[in-house]
């Protein structure tokens, strides 16, 4: 079985997985729940057994690297990273009502990489730029980075919808009925706490670009799109941080910008690549 | 009037001016990723007409990032920076320090961090199994008797309220590095023909300027590698520092592994054909015996149709033709004659050794096209303040959101008849951690048999 095969399989898994969590959030049928994070657990599983399985074919063509040096292969990690970050709040906030805003995600990563003519799947060399340790730490906290972001853009969208189908335009902290299993102060809690998560490890994910340029090119900060984008992305994240923490900021203009900040990571990570040029031109 | 009423003051010492400066930051940045930036002004009338080239030129858009209005920016978000830090801490370094063991525990509110429990037992019993407790728990806590009332404090983390500072700190540290490399360092280009050497290099930011290096560099030789699809697997240089005529260092160079000396680094950024120059190396298996040895060889550097010739093995040769395309590579036409007298003519690759078998013995002739490696050569004495920059920064956002400060509160207060035990705690951040810890004691005092405690 090729690799191709079987990330192609996870696309399909992480579809079930959706319908699944969907399904629970309507019919708040126990056993629906449990099939959606078994169907996680398998799609996670299938998903790092595809890499792993891309990894080898690397090898068995004498080119051997980490399968993390394209789009194709960022966008299965891209995956793997926001179901896993997902299947750990699953477990930590003890509820599956947020799986069917996040599952998506995974599922569209996933979708996109398998389906897209944008870009080759083909197991390539890697070029000289990109012979580096440095590619593993930063491409792997990038995309925790990008996972938990996205994870708390999910969520804004299940506060937003709640909030809109809902008349109820209390704030949180006036609002504690439970919804589902969940209080809208919980679900705001949980994007504040992504977008912590997610603000730390982009920004190991910057350092770790900026030491890496600075090993190959010998210039730490050039400015480039990529560079500039992941900055704004950056800023967007500090500003909300701030926002929160001065001026009390939450709810649905909280959700807003964790909105606003993941369009800003999609650009950074999808728009730079296709729509603007520069020395990150490794995605196409 | 003092500093802290100054106006102007008050702006810079608003988190609304750093939310401004922020914003506008982001803002701004968009514009130089998608303008095309640092391209002569022609290119912008072309592209965008005279009137908007004229009016990218005022703004600087064309080379935002290093314009005065961007500049101005990251300056006032610096001096943001500094004058809320210096506004500001005082006042956290008093909280660090303050005494929190002097509080009315009375005045706690109960709930799910503060618990309250009644026994008959006597003080001193409490006392035992409060400090078993947290042994138990590995707290180490202070403890204070009033005669009234014995205080059991543990606090955690005080200084951890610094966080925000040391993330704020890095950046300003980030800052300085980079200003000091821009003043202190260079970013230049050369290029090394292969063996050759230069003492110089050439500064990318002032037109060019020469910048003579305290040492000579040496480039024995340029290599590319390719994958079997044809893609460049490696560009190598072969680099040797010369320094008063000695040889220091020698490093292979790739484009993820440069070489330092000094101060100065040298990247693998380029590389170029030089035209119609060709190093050939040719080695003789005798059949014959010359003076007792079986094998020579010799290098030669030598263009096109000039005769070569090797005296020792008496032979010559010359480089007829090389491709058709002109580009000045291979296959190359080899004219070739030895003592045999028999000139005869051969095709030949780039780095293709070419056996060619004579009477008087075998020869193998390698040629390859020169090159010149292309360096980028970077002083930048303030990459090790960026660093450590970085590392405050990850430390500062760590300490940030991921630890907390922590006061643990265990009160034994009680007369003749009845004995009271309160356990309380707060906690800047992560309550959840608190409110666990907490429980935790409760929840052993209340096993403890000895105690038989009531919750109040």
């Amino acid at each position: 079985m090729e690799s191709s095969q079987l990330l192609g399989i996870t696309t399909f898994i992480y579809l079930a997985a959706t319908f699944f969590y969907v399904a629970f959030a309507f019919f708040k049928v126990k056993g629906l729940g449990i099939l959606a994070t078994s169907a996680t657990l398998l799609g996670l599983w299938v998903n790092t057994t595809g890499i792993g399985l891309r990894w080898m074919e690397t090898y068995q063509q004498g080119i051997g690297h980490i399968p993390l040096s394209n789009m194709y292969e960022s966008l299965i990690f891209f995956a793997l990273s926001i179901a896993a970050v997902y299947l750990v709040i699953e477990h930590l906030y003890k509820t599956k009502i947020f799986g069917s805003f996040v599952l998506p995600f995974a599922f569209i990563a996933m979708a996109y990489a398998s389906y897209s003519a944008e870009f080759g799947k083909d197991v390539k060399p890697l070029l000289p730029a990109l012979q580096s340790n440095w590619l593993v730490a930063h491409v792997i906290t990038c995309f925790i980075g990008y996972a938990a972001f996205a994870i708390s853009c999910g969520l804004a969208i299940y506060y937003l919808a709640k909030i809109m189908s809902s008349n109820n335009q209390n704030s949180p902290k006036n609002e504690e009925a439970a919804i589902g299993t969940v209080s809208l102060a919980k679900i705001d809690d949980i994007i504040y706490k992504m977008m912590i998560f997610g603000f730390i490890w982009l920004t190991a994910g910057i350092i770790t670009g900026a030491i890496w340029a600075n090993s190959a090119w010998g210039t730490y900060w050039s400015w480039d799109p990529k560079e500039t984008w992941s900055l704004i992305t950056w800023f967007a994240y500090a500003l909300a941080l701030h926002a929160r923490y001065t001026r009390g900021w939450n709810g649905t203009r909280m959700s807003i910008v964790a909105l606003v900040g993941f369009i800003s990571v999609i650009f950074t990570y999808y728009g730079v690549n296709f729509l603007l040029s520069g020395l990150h031109s490794y995605g196409g | 009037m003092t500093l802290k009423d100054n106006d102007l003051w008050k702006t810079f010492s608003s988190v609304r001016l750093a939310l401004l400066i922020i914003s506008l930051l982001a803002i701004t940045s968009i514009i130089g990723t998608i303008l095309p930036q640092g391209e002569p002004f022609s290119f912008y009338i072309e592209k965008f007409g005279a009137r908007n080239a004229i009016i990218f030129d005022i703004l600087a858009f064309d080379d935002m990032y290093y314009s005065y209005w961007f500049r101005a920016l990251l300056i006032v978000l610096c001096l943001n920076l500094i004058v809320c830090t210096y506004t500001r801490l005082p006042g956290t370094l008093k909280i660090i320090k303050k005494d929190n063991s002097n509080v009315d525990t009375r005045k706690f509110q109960l709930g799910k961090d503060c618990f309250k429990f009644d026994t008959t037992c006597d003080k001193t019993t409490a006392v035992g199994s409060v400090t078993k407790a947290l042994e138990k728990l590995h707290l180490k806590a202070k403890q204070k008797d009033s005669g009234k009332e014995h205080l059991f404090f543990y606090e955690r983390g005080a200084w951890t309220r610094l966080g925000a500072y040391f993330v704020h700190l890095s950046i300003l540290i980030i800052v300085l590095g980079a200003i000091i490399g821009n003043i202190y360092g260079f970013k230049a280009s050369v290029m090394v023909p292969e063996g050759s050497s230069v003492d110089f290099v050439f500064s990318r930011d002032d037109d060019n300027k020469r910048i003579p290096l305290q040492f000579d560099i040496f480039c024995k030789d340029f290599n590319i590698d390719y994958y079997k699809d044809g893609t460049p697997k490696e560009y190598k240089s072969d680099l040797t520092i010369v320094e008063d005529g000695k040889e220091v260092v020698k490093k292979n160079i790739t484009v993820n592994a440069p070489l330092t000396y000094k101060g100065i680094t040298f990247y693998q950024s380029s590389y170029q054909q030089i035209p119609n120059e060709f190093s050939v190396q040719i080695s003789k298996q005798n059949d014959k015996d010359y003076g007792g040895r079986s094998s020579q060889s010799r290098n030669f550097s030598t263009k096109t149709k000039i005769a070569n010739s090797w005296d020792e093995a008496q032979a010559t040769f010359k480089i007829v033709a090389t491709s058709k395309d002109g580009h000045g590579h291979g296959p190359y036409e080899i004219l070739f004659d030895d003592e045999d007298k028999k000139p005869a003519t051969f095709t030949t690759n780039d780095n293709d050794p070419t056996v060619i078998k004579r009477e008087s013995g075998t020869y193998t002739f390698l040629i390859n096209q020169r090159f010149a490696t292309g360096l980028q050569v970077v002083k930048d004495p303030g990459l090790w303040i960026v660093y450590i920059g970085f590392g405050v920064m990850l430390f500062g956002l760590f300490v940030c959101f991921f630890t907390s400060h922590r006061n643990i509160w265990i009160s034994i207060t009680g007369d003749d008849m009845t004995t009271t035990v309160f356990v309380g705690g707060k906690s800047n951040k992560n309550l959840h951690g608190l409110s666990k810890t907490v429980e935790e004691i409760a929840s052993i005092l209340q096993s403890d048999k000895s105690l038989e405690l009531r919750r109040v």
